[in-house]
């Protein structure tokens, strides 16, 4: 089954079935420390091709894999829950502040103090003139 | 020197010729990496300490994880999959300073736990094949 990336994924140039298994649309992008990236568009055809569709990191790419997708968004149906997740981990927001971060009232936090950056529902505490 | 907080950590595996991360993770650690040594304290060793001396070998140890377990999704799925078809892979520990640790896992292990009043979590490990793969 088929998937097509829609962000750039990691991937080790040396795993073997790699060349069988992707199509890239460009050349991979290296970076300066090494990695390799699959650029966005990549398509994989691999047994766990649906997992990456599951996981928001790439859309269906054949009927086998939205099928397999349908059936495991039938069982779970957290794509909701999940688009949180990967977001809270991506702004490395704290448990403690996961209400505040899914209502809006922050996005993250500054890398010098630490304190919350305010989100657009966040309350304005300051008195109106 | 910093001090680097732990929130923005995450452990990535692979699934499907991609790294892609392991979610609901709610702690990490290593344990078991260390210098294998060989004890060669005799009965002539002159003074009190027992000596030791380097093998050449080291221990790579696991890496032992904790996480809000959901049989249904899809990067968990990918975990469960390993312990029935078990199979060397790709994982890496990524720090929020954004230094990484990569390394190859020999196996995976997996115990979930469903309690009163809580969710259901899991524990589990990854083993690790030679050493990890240190990058600042």
């Amino acid at each position: 089954m088929k998937c097509k990336l829609t962000r750039e994924l990691e991937f080790r140039p040396d795993w073997e079935g790699l060349k069988e298994s992707v199509t890239w649309p460009s050349e991979p992008r290296v970076d300066d420390r090494g990695r390799h990236w699959h650029p966005v568009g990549t398509v994989i055809d691999h047994v766990q091709a649906w997992m990456l569709v599951a996981n928001l990191d790439a859309d269906a790419a054949d009927d086998e894999c939205e099928e397999r997708v349908k059936v495991h968004r039938m069982k779970c149906n957290s794509t909701t829950d999940l688009k949180l997740a990967r977001a809270r981990l991506e702004a490395g927001i704290h448990p403690d502040d996961f209400e505040a971060f899914d209502a809006g009232e922050m996005v993250g936090y500054d890398p010098e103090t630490g304190d919350p950056i305010p989100g657009p529902n966040a309350d304005d505490d300051e008195d109106d003139d | 020197m910093a001090k680097v907080i732990s929130k923005g950590s995450k452990i990535q595996q692979t699934i499907a010729m991609s790294l892609t991360d392991v979610a609901q993770m709610v702690s990490f650690s290593s344990s078991g990496a260390e210098n294998e040594t060989v004890d060669t304290t005799t009965l002539d060793t002159s003074g009190a300490g027992k000596e030791y001396l380097a093998t050449g070998y080291t221990e790579g140890g696991s890496i032992d994880f904790e996480l809000i377990f959901d049989p249904a999704l899809a990067g968990h799925q990918a975990i469960t999959d390993l312990l029935t078809t078990p199979a060397e892979v790709a994982w890496k520990v990524v720090f929020s300073d954004t230094s990484e640790y990569a390394f190859t896992g020999a196996g995976v292990g997996l115990d979930f736990t469903v309690d009163m009043a809580d969710v259901i979590r899991a524990t589990g490990s990854v083993k690790l094949d030679q050493l990890f793969t240190y990058t600042t």
